[in-house]
């Protein structure tokens, strides 16, 4: 047993969603794990709207600002406006001043606040979700740089080569951290080219999906939840399940407005189940909106906390995105990529031979022979590309985060 | 001299203005333009007939990135956070600037700007408007900024030294003292404009109606506070100092709109058992105040009530006692 102390940064509910069952697991050995939170520019959704029902125990940046804060904070923000005058840069002419100058007052809010938090809690380790975050480069830099806590980050998704290219993502990703956890070979070679140095790089697998690869090695009991968490989503027949997952409806190729819609239709006149699942950083608005059309008999949506439950008991998931893609693969789940308007899909898993292509709404009917087996992808093929890009799936990645963070010593 | 005019919002002295300027353009055209179908059809209202910007694109992401890229990435951000060694580009740019990025959208309104003949450009004063912001890059003679409603703010004093007008024009004499005192980069033109009619003192026989309604005894004190997520880490602290002290108060929270109102109530619920605290969506429940609190300064909120304000402005982060003072 350790008694070390562990801070978790969870600004952002996918944070929390993401390394809530490695929490536990350090818990269970020990460690003492508390959750760290901020403001979230003009907090719409604010962190502590997710937090405090859960009861967990939390710090807020903005309780380690003191009386002295603002004779920092606003000095330093002036200082940046300056600079900022003076550079020349076009920014404001594409994005809104407001959202540029409120964004400085709240990272020299949170480098005041952090400072002083790291100093008084006194951490063993720090984790967060990823650097490649507002929030989460601040609490690396200063964790490292300047408090020399030992610092670990996490490979969130899927790792897209356009993401590397035009905005330099995996070597970013490991910038500041000591160490950075990885979910496959695969993937450490990719940071690895990116320029980042082996000796950081911690190949673990999927710590989010422990608790589902865990279940899956006891076939019989998970079958039994799969049907209850379908019972639960209002599903109660025993024909196929089809979790649309979109992308960000801004992010989506193709038209929004008409997916829901046509897929709905689709549905119905073929007597499959349908679960609408929006993407977790969607507006409440929206959302609700989504849930008010489709509620009902064989299309549902899904506005739980988190989706994993539901696309894990999906017998085909249609995506865009490819995360979700692939963590339905990491769980068994065909996955299709759906192209109502032929736009075309960016670094496609189909074209990997992985997933399932639906172009245009004529190949709707695919839906059904995958359901219904007649239409499947090469297992060698897919079992090999599992392995490269999703790794052990024994559901015991956060043990083996655990046991690099034993030996972390301050 | 030709003039554009830009509007972002709807204000009757924005109008005024616009219409006044018009009149008096005797040396060239006036082209104006409206950012969203309601100004378009206010200022159709009043004889304006702008053009109204609509540039609904197909966003291409990959172009859009490579162009950020350029724009942000470093771009000119490569400078540090005071006190650190750790640029700002690597903390705003891709999680915060990049959701904002107008990216081909906004370069199709800035060619369609740029083939405009105009010499004097004229805006609505809205930091959070991006279609505003960039004649700067035009070579004018004149680039006057309008006030509409309070400008008073935190974003305004932070971005003071960078605003790019020629002119600010304000109706409210304290809001152009406060540029002045705020060493505003440009020269302010205030316009005296009838300002709001002052909303009238509750009277004794309205407060007891409002209190008997809401089960609320005449003795008790009650607290009416305003609840905005984007105060809400100072309304919990003010919950958190109320909840450790017996005083017999009632709180009633207001929470305006849905998000408001849905974030308020998991906050309250884990104070519920502490403290009498009830929430509602209204303002109607004032006349039963003895004291509005709020968190931060807020100029058009404060004119709005009727039961004396206290700002709980904690640490000063909103900067609300330079934003309050009015001398």
């Amino acid at each position: 047993m350790t008694n070390k102390k562990v801070l978790i940064f969870a600004g952002r509910q996918h944070h929390f969603l993401k390394l809530a069952w490695l929490a536990m697991t350090l818990r269970q050995k020990g460690y003492e794990v508390k959750w760290v939170m901020a403001d979230n520019m003009i907090n719409i959704d604010p962190s502590v709207e997710y937090m405090l029902p859960l009861g967990e125990p939390f710090l807020h940046v903005l309780d380690y600002l003191d009386n002295k804060s603002q004779d920092w904070i606003t000095p330093a923000v002036s200082e940046m406006v300056d600079q900022y005058k003076r550079s020349g840069s076009e920014i404001h002419h594409y994005i809104p001043p407001f959202v540029l100058v409120f964004s400085i007052r709240e990272i020299t809010e949170c480098v005041y606040g952090f400072r002083a938090l790291l100093s008084q809690e006194q951490p063993d380790v720090v984790l967060v979700l990823h650097e490649n975050n507002f929030w989460t480069k601040m609490l690396a830099y200063l964790s490292t740089q300047e408090f020399r806590i030992p610092t670990f980050g996490f490979q969130e998704g899927v790792l897209r080569r356009r993401d590397q290219t035009t905005q330099n993502k995996q070597t970013t990703a490991a910038e500041y951290v000591d160490g950075l956890f990885v979910w496959s070979e695969d993937s450490k070679a990719q940071y690895t080219a990116a320029g980042v140095v082996s000796s950081k790089l911690h190949v673990v697998g999927m710590p989010h999906l422990d608790v589902y690869h865990m279940s899956q090695l006891d076939p019989k009991n998970w079958h039994a939840a799969q049907v209850a968490h379908r019972w639960s989503l209002g599903i109660l027949n025993t024909a196929g399940t089809v979790l649309f997952a979109p992308p960000q409806l801004n992010r989506y190729e193709g038209d929004p407005s008409t997916v829901f819609r046509t897929l709905a239709m689709w549905a119905v006149n073929s007597g499959v189940n349908l679960v609408i699942r929006p993407h977790p950083l969607e507006s409440s608005e929206t959302k609700e909106s989504i849930a008010s059309m489709f509620s009902s008999g064989p299309v549902v949506t899904d506005l739980l906390l988190d989706g994993t439950m539901t696309l894990a008991s999906s017998d085909l998931v249609l995506t865009q995105q490819s995360t979700v893609g692939v963590e339905a693969i990491s769980l068994g789940v065909p996955a299709a990529e759906i192209d109502l308007d032929l736009t075309g899909v960016l670094e496609s898993l189909a074209e990997q031979g992985v997933a399932h292509r639906i172009s245009g709404e004529r190949e709707l009917s695919k839906i059904r022979e995958i359901l219904e087996g007649r239409l499947n992808l090469d297992k060698t093929v897919l079992g090999r590309w599992c392995d490269l890009n999703c790794g052990v799936r024994d559901g015991q990645a956060s043990v083996r985060v655990a046991s690099v963070l034993d030996g972390v010593v301050r | 001299m030709n003039t554009l005019l830009i509007a972002s919002v709807v204000d009757e002295f924005f109008l005024a203005y616009a219409c006044w300027r018009r009149s008096s353009n005797m040396d060239g055209t006036f082209t104006t333009l409206a950012l969203s179908p309601d100004v378009r059809d206010a200022m159709k209202a009043v004889g304006l007939s702008p053009v109204f910007i609509d540039l609904g694109l197909r966003v291409d992401w990959a172009e859009r990135d490579a162009a950020f890229k350029a724009l942000a990435l470093p771009g000119k951000l490569d400078f540090c956070i005071p006190s650190t060694d750790l640029p700002l580009w690597k903390v705003i740019s891709l999680d915060r600037l990049s959701f904002w990025y107008g990216g081909a959208m906004q370069d199709r309104v800035i060619e369609f700007v740029g083939s405009l003949e105009f010499d004097r450009a004229i805006v609505s004063f809205d930091l959070g408007q991006p279609g505003l912001w960039f004649l700067d890059r035009f070579d004018l003679a004149e680039y006057t900024a309008v006030g509409v409603g309070r400008i008073r703010s935190r974003s305004l004093l932070d971005y003071m030294p960078a605003l790019p007008f020629s002119q600010f024009v304000v109706n409210h004499e304290s809001d152009a003292r406060f540029l002045g005192r705020h060493e505003c980069p440009c020269p302010v033109v205030w316009i005296p404009w009838p300002t709001r009619v002052m909303p009238p003192k509750v009277e004794k026989a309205e407060r007891e109606k409002v209190r008997r309604a809401l089960k609320i005894t005449n003795e008790s004190f009650v607290s009416v506070v305003r609840f905005e997520g984007l105060t809400e880490w100072a309304f919990r602290r003010w919950l958190d100092k109320r909840s450790s002290t017996i005083d017999g108060r009632v709180i009633l929270v207001v929470a305006e709109g849905p998000r408001d109102r849905a974030i308020a109530d998991v906050i309250c619920q884990s104070y519920r058992r502490k403290i009498d605290l009830i929430l509602v969506d209204s303002w109607s429940v004032e006349p039963a105040a003895d004291e509005v609190v709020c968190f931060r300064h807020d100029q058009d909120f404060i004119e709005s009530r009727r039961v004396k304000v206290s700002v709980m402005d904690v640490m000063d982060r909103f900067l609300s006692s330079r934003i309050a003072d009015d001398k």
